[in-house]
């Protein structure tokens, strides 16, 4: 036990959050086949959402979360209706300026909103600890795998229990015969779209009450989410899952053990773990075919 | 025995003779009315460009105006060099400014740890870059779209943070201060020169063997491997190439700037600039990546004076409207519409 246990539970508190967020990276890029490079950025906007619901209105980011949800599911949808479906079937360039054109105003519009200066949501319970097992997590970051868990339990439930994920699955997997079965692909992007900022916002309040952030962040935070899915496979929940929480373990790990240089090296480390697996294993490590959107 | 071909004359034709002259007419007209396409015209007028930017240091340009010249060549380096791997072989390299940094780094590292003088470095800085783009590519060449320009995007963010973590070998976030040279006319002319040559190697590259296996690659992968191409080594060179450049003009531009840090050598600017100059040119054109470049830097300085927050918020704007409007770039869509005239007028031709 001792030191290394510890380690390894902050590891998996750290990949939760990475889980939530890759999973709306890879549920659009999934079915829309479109990277979103405005996708740590989408996380920041939440993040100062919840801040601000706190900061102003005195509102506790758990319960503004549904709100910021409902939010984050608007923006996406009008996100993908004006601007994303535009370039959903042309080359891959499109749609990678287009996001990261996104992403570059989202990022001046948080520098000129709330300046470079870190941020931190603080709450009731910010310098509260849980204690299981002889071991310790701070109350707000207990609440961030708390919260990631339910919510990707409530989107594999979307996804596989309803008619509106289904749809979803179908346009993933084959366009043309979602079509003939009468789907509106317009609508199934948009609405995928959504329900992917959506959780991204959700991690973004869940993160925002758990440690600093800055508009500077976003691009971390979207390399790091692709990573985690080219890790676990496109559209592969489990895998998803799985490979956040390597790289929260990786991520932790090189930060108490690897004396000063440690905790600088997250996106290197990120990094050269997708090289290797890309050579080793294509198609993640989960292996298998990357049809599917969200199991 | 044949009797030869008989001359079947249906009496509707007309006569044979006027057929060949009109033939030949619609060519010479659609010549005519695109000048630009005869290859001994376009040679002069490069030719006269160049001698133009030989002889204008000479007339006592201020250093301001020099170094916006200078900056303008840079950048057409760059983006015409970006453009061999995006734009020919198709393989979107959205973490280019990685090399930018390394040919800087080279430079810096040297000169600090070995006490060379910035000259001797010079070669270095497109060996580290070809060696890194070597080491890179060949696993990361195997992704296809968006994975790899993602891909890139992380080993330009992880050199980045290696630059920033190791601060005895690289000086951290302190930076590296080079001697400074305050010759504007000398970077005039060594930018002149980087850009005049990769823009004619990219003519040439265009015309090429190479080229055309780039193209290939671009258009159909697997078939350019049915038919024999080294798919892998054709994209290879591009990307070593692309890269080689990219740190050259990287560690001469160090120099220029006499110091360096992680924040300047590898800044993500540089990469939306680059996008967006190419886009806006052309992207895959010869002169598309020199257009977008030069129409995009006078622009720039010309109206707009903005920095930070308001600067991002200004290029995320152009860059979405750009990809929105203008998807070919200004040489893709003037090359459009001089086919659309060509065929029009052949068409009248054809009807009359």
């Amino acid at each position: 036990m001792g030191q290394l246990s510890q380690v390894v539970l902050d590891g998996i508190v750290l990949g939760g959050f990475y889980a939530l967020v890759a999973q709306g990276l890879s549920l659009v890029f999934g079915v829309m086949g479109v990277l979103n490079l405005a996708h740590g950025e989408c996380v920041l906007i939440g993040a100062y959402l919840a801040w601000t619901a706190q900061h102003y209105l005195g509102v506790d980011p758990l319960i503004a979360l549904p709100v910021i949800m409902a939010l984050g599911f608007g923006f996406g949808w009008v996100l993908c209706r004006t601007l994303v479906i535009r370039v959903v079937e042309r080359p891959p360039l499109m749609s990678l300026l287009l996001t990261f054109g996104i992403g570059a105003v989202a990022q001046g519009v948080l520098l000129k909103l709330f300046s470079s200066t870190p941020r931190v949501t603080t709450t009731g319970y910010s310098a509260d600890v849980v204690s299981i097992f002889g071991l310790t997590i701070p109350t707000p970051r207990a609440f961030m795998l708390l919260g990631a868990v339910v919510i990707l339990v409530l989107t594999w439930a979307l996804l596989n229990r309803t008619r509106v994920g289904r749809s979803i699955q179908a346009a993933a997997q084959n366009k043309a015969a979602a079509r003939v079965v009468g789907i509106d692909i317009a609508a199934v992007y948009a609405i995928a779209f959504g329900i992917g900022i959506a959780l991204v916002f959700a991690g973004g309040t869940l993160l925002g009450s758990a440690q600093g952030f800055y508009p500077f962040l976003g691009p971390l935070l979207t390399m790091k989410a692709f990573a985690i899915v080219v890790l676990g496979g496109v559209g592969r929940m489990t895998g998803t899952v799985l490979a956040a929480m390597v790289v929260g373990l990786i991520e932790t790990l090189l930060a108490s053990y690897v004396p000063s240089v440690g905790t600088g090296l997250g996106i290197a480390a990120a990094f050269i773990l997708v090289v290797v697996v890309l050579v080793v294993r294509p198609n993640g490590i989960s292996g298998g075919k990357q049809v599917t959107a969200g199991v | 025995m044949s009797s030869g071909t008989p001359t079947v004359s249906t009496p509707g034709a007309p006569p044979p003779q006027k057929a060949a002259q009109r033939l030949s007419a619609a060519p010479v007209r659609a010549l005519a009315a695109s000048r630009l396409a005869d290859p001994r015209l376009r040679a002069g007028l490069f030719a006269a460009g160049l001698a133009a930017l030989l002889v204008t240091p000479l007339f006592g340009l201020n250093n301001s105006a020099l170094l916006l010249f200078s900056t303008v060549f840079m950048w057409i380096g760059l983006t015409s060099s970006w453009n061999i791997i995006s734009g020919f072989t198709g393989y979107v390299d959205f973490g280019h400014g990685v090399f930018f940094g390394i040919g800087g780094y080279t430079a810096g590292l040297l000169v600090t740890h070995l006490e060379m003088p910035f000259w001797y470095t010079v070669p270095f800085a497109p060996v580290f870059g070809f060696v890194f783009a070597l080491v890179v590519g060949y696993p990361l060449l195997r992704l296809r779209g968006v994975y790899f320009s993602i891909a890139m995007l992380g080993a330009f963010m992880a050199m980045r943070e290696l630059a920033l973590v190791f601060r005895d070998f690289t000086g951290g976030s302190g930076g590296i201060i080079f001697e400074a040279v305050i010759d504007r006319t000398l970077f005039y002319y060594v930018f002149l020169g980087v850009a005049v040559i990769v823009v004619l190697g990219t003519v040439w590259l265009r015309r090429s063997q190479l080229g055309s296996s780039m193209l290939a690659v671009r258009e159909n992968e697997i078939g350019a491997e049915a038919r024999g191409i080294n798919t892998t080594m054709v994209k290879l060179t591009a990307f070593c190439v692309a890269g080689s450049i990219t740190a050259l003009i990287g560690s001469l531009w160090a120099y220029q700037t006499a110091f360096i840090d992680p924040a300047i050598m590898f800044r993500d600017v540089l990469l939306i600039n680059l996008a967006l100059m190419v886009t806006l040119g052309g992207l895959g054109t010869v002169w598309g990546p020199a257009l977008g470049a030069t129409v995009f830097i006078l622009l720039r300085e010309t109206l707009w004076e903005t920095e930070g927050e308001d600067f991002l918020v200004f290029f995320g704007v152009a860059l979405i409207v750009v990809v929105l409007t203008l998807p070919k770039g200004i040489a893709g869509s003037l090359a459009d519409r001089v086919h659309l005239a060509r065929a029009r007028r052949a068409g009248k031709e054809e009807s009359r």
